[in-house]
């Protein structure tokens, strides 16, 4: 008796997932990297007043902030307060070892596997990306003394705004980017687990 | 396949920000969480009666370990994402209902077992229970997610060829 295809495909998935979760932990100093630039660039080019500095530690960016102090705080006059805070970019980048270990399992052409594999991690960096930016700006608005995260001048809507971002970023993009790209990337391999696949999705 | 795609992001967004406004979570969200705590800690029981539960925490009474279940804990996310799928997808309304029904039961048995593995992971070690919290499970949830899509398309009737006939 042939074992089902989904079993066999999950089967694979599953042996490779530890796979790729051990190689992502182990690189993530340099799987790591694209994110920071970006949310590095963009947020310190964004927000250059309160923003002073974001650094790549590992897998945490540290994010370096200064404000004008509160009334409750000391500083040598004419200084700024500084603060550091941490974002832990790992918790929206696991969407990577799982579309790796899905790309790894689908038996597909050397050379095509590489170029969905490419164009999923691109996709894959900017959902974290996403959520990097979207937790240092909730930590902004949220985490901090009202009168600092007053000094960033956001209006009710553009927090709600930021914490829906936040949510968003955090619990749906790196669940559904892998999948949404993996079914994309895959509609032929699909059409072979799943027979009359394609007349189904042309309805 | 664009057309799934784009039916799909919209119901997951309505959905999504559905989920997250105060009525919704007063009404639905706080009260199935507070009933996954609960259930958890009833299941948990069975072999272990050291455990409690009030509101969304089980706590082990003898450790004093106790895990919240918050949003993202409570399996709500992947069901809006089988739900947004089988919705988008073409096929009969009875199919998408039994898809729903079978899907939900399967990704809360799923993260049940889940908050049960993760709770005694915790009280033996927290470099462990981060690593399962925040990236292990995650991955096998949607993994469960795209395992119930899979099985239920195959059950989608193929589409009759009338223009062929005609």
């Amino acid at each position: 008796m042939q074992p089902s295809p989904v079993k066999t495909f999950m089967l694979k998935v599953v042996l490779w997932l530890p796979i790729c979760f051990a190689v992502w932990y182990y690189m993530r100093g340099v799987i790591g990297l694209p994110t920071f630039f970006i949310a590095d660039t963009l947020m310190t080019g964004w927000l250059p007043d309160f923003i002073k500095d974001i650094e790549f530690k590992g897998h945490l960016l540290n994010v370096v902030l200064q404000f004008d102090p509160p009334a409750n705080l000391k500083v040598p006059e004419g200084q700024k307060a500084e603060l550091l805070f941490s974002v832990n970019s790992l918790a929206y980048g696991y969407s990577i070892p799982l579309y790796t270990a899905l790309v790894l399992a689908t038996p597909e052409e050397e050379r095509a596997k590489w170029i969905h594999w490419t164009i999923g991690f691109i996709i894959l960096v900017l959902a974290q990306t996403w959520g990097v930016s979207f937790e240092i700006l909730m930590t902004l608005l949220f985490k901090l003394d009202t009168a600092m995260s007053a000094q960033l001048g956001f209006s009710a809507y553009q927090k709600e705004l930021v914490a829906l971002g936040y949510q968003f970023g955090y619990l749906i993009l790196p669940a559904v980017t892998p999948l949404v790209l993996w079914i994309g990337f895959h509609q032929e391999f699909i059409g072979e687990l799943v027979p009359g696949m394609r007349d189904r999705f042309r309805r | 396949m664009l057309r799934f795609f784009i039916i799909f992001l919209v119901i997951q967004g309505a959905l999504f920000t559905a989920e997250l406004t105060r009525p919704i979570q007063q009404a639905i969200v706080i009260p199935f969480t507070q009933s996954i705590a609960s259930l958890s800690a009833w299941l948990v029981q069975r072999f272990d009666d050291g455990v409690i539960a009030y509101s969304n925490i089980i706590r082990d009474q003898d450790s004093g370990f106790a895990v919240a279940i918050e949003a993202g804990c409570n399996g709500v996310e992947a069901t809006i994402v089988l739900v947004a799928a089988m919705l988008a997808m073409p096929a009969p309304w009875k199919l998408k209902l039994i898809g729903i029904a079978s899907g939900f039961t399967a990704i809360q048995a799923m993260n049940l077992l889940r908050i049960i593995t993760l709770f005694y992971l915790g009280q033996w070690n927290k470099t462990a229970f981060d690593w399962a919290h925040l990236y292990i499970w995650q991955a096998l949830i949607m993994l469960d997610v795209l395992i119930v899509f899979l099985i239920w398309l195959r059950f989608i009737p193929a589409k009759r060829k009338t223009a062929d006939a005609a």
